[in-house]
């Protein structure tokens, strides 16, 4: 399943975070530094594992840990709607 | 016959006497011209229409009960009066709402705020109308507070990002009562059209410029005086709703700038709820908070949004 960032929402960075608000339905997240660079990679749509490959390179994390969190952090960006699956 | 005024930082060239404007002195180009003229009844290429207004891409139509005003590409306002009104009755919506739209249309972040200067530093008060931020700028003023901005703040971001309020405002627009518990001397006609307001000359006007921003106060109605915290996203829902005309910065595509403008306070400034008390009872209390609120602000740390 790839993973997309959903049209529609606007974003301006605070320190480390990144807020982000959509337009559609005011809805706000905050996300941390590396959250930002998910959603940021998320432009281009990506599997679960093609993220993950990336980030383990970036940031030096065991694979079964980034894949745990990075699920999770996915999970909630989908319930805010901020992420979708891509087509 | 014309007249030149300074309004949320634009140099305004207009056919009739804006009352409550900043009168300045020069000729030549402005910015802004307001002018007597035909309007349409209707915006044929509306892609947004309310229901006292309609908009394009470059012009908005407004319909008010004293008239029509067509303001285009953020640099021309036409007004026509309607039938049985005068060109004066037309006065408070140009150099009011009329002209938040003109704002708007030239990208502007246009709060609905009251704004004094504290220390050199600007105090917003925003808020729904009837909640008192013309009274607080108004006795923060007696205190040897000079008044910035009535009703619409107009919020720039500087090189560093950091946030400063033009200071355009000559006058107060008050309530009897409120002009009764001040004991304003200096008060002049009533403004047209909101019966129970009355122009009042300020203790102090702040001179031309921008003041950097030092809080934004968000108003609300409560049992005791209080200045209480929000949370980021609080905070950031908050300004986006209290922009003048938030619907219009919506449809218009402009939420983004909302949202620039929010980060950019929380980062260099401060927002916080302040609570009222209904009356003027307490209105001393409130304004000690705010003092003393404003010399010890400083740039908030961001923590989690909640």
């Amino acid at each position: 399943m790839k993973l997309a960032q959903t049209e529609g929402w606007l974003s301006s960075s605070l320190g480390e975070e990144l807020v982000m608000m959509s337009i559609d339905n005011g809805n706000y997240v905050g996300i941390s530094r590396v959250g930002a660079r998910i959603y940021e990679m998320l432009k281009t749509p990506s599997t679960l594992d093609e993220l993950c490959a990336r980030l383990v390179e970036e940031y030096n994390v065991p694979l079964d840990v980034c894949g745990a969190e990075v699920k999770a952090f996915i999970d909630e960006m989908m319930e805010h709607g901020a992420i979708r699956q891509a087509p | 016959m014309s007249y030149r005024y300074l309004i949320g930082g634009l140099t305004v060239v207009s056919d009739v006497a804006l009352v409550g404007a900043r009168a300045v002195a020069g000729e030549g180009p402005a910015d802004v011209w307001i002018a007597r003229g035909e309007t349409p009844e209707e915006l044929d290429s509306a892609t947004v229409r309310r229901n006292h207004w309609s908009a394009d891409a470059s012009r908005v139509l407004v319909h008010a009960a004293t008239g029509r005003y067509l303001v285009t590409g953020g640099r021309e306002i036409r007004y026509q009066p309607q039938p049985g009104c005068s060109v004066e009755d037309c006065v408070p919506y140009l150099s009011g709402s009329v002209f938040g739209f003109l704002l708007h249309q030239r990208g502007e972040v246009l709060l609905h705020a009251s704004a004094v200067s504290v220390g050199g530093r600007a105090v917003l008060f925003s808020g729904q109308s009837g909640l008192g931020k013309s009274t607080l700028a108004a006795t923060l003023c007696q205190r040897g507070h000079p008044l910035l901005a009535d009703d619409f703040c107009v919020v720039t971001l500087g090189a560093d990002g950091a946030p400063a309020v033009t200071a355009d405002a000559r006058l107060h627009r008050l309530t009897g009562p409120t002009i009764r518990a001040l004991r304003s001397p200096n008060v002049m006609q009533p403004v047209q059209f909101k019966l129970d307001k009355f122009y009042v000359e300020p203790a102090l006007c702040a001179e031309h410029g921008k003041a950097p921003l030092a809080q934004l106060y968000f108003l609300e109605r409560g049992p005791a005086p209080l200045i209480g915290p929000l949370s980021t996203a609080e905070a950031v829902r908050a300004l986006q709703a209290s922009a003048y005309r938030p619907q219009f910065v919506k449809r218009m595509g402009h939420a983004g700038t909302y949202l620039q403008a929010a980060t950019a306070i929380l980062r260099h400034a401060g927002m916080s709820r302040l609570v009222l008390q209904e009356g003027l009872d307490s209105l001393d209390a409130t304004i000690d908070l705010i003092e003393t609120g404003t010399a010890r602000a400083t740039p908030q740390t961001t923590g989690p949004i909640q």
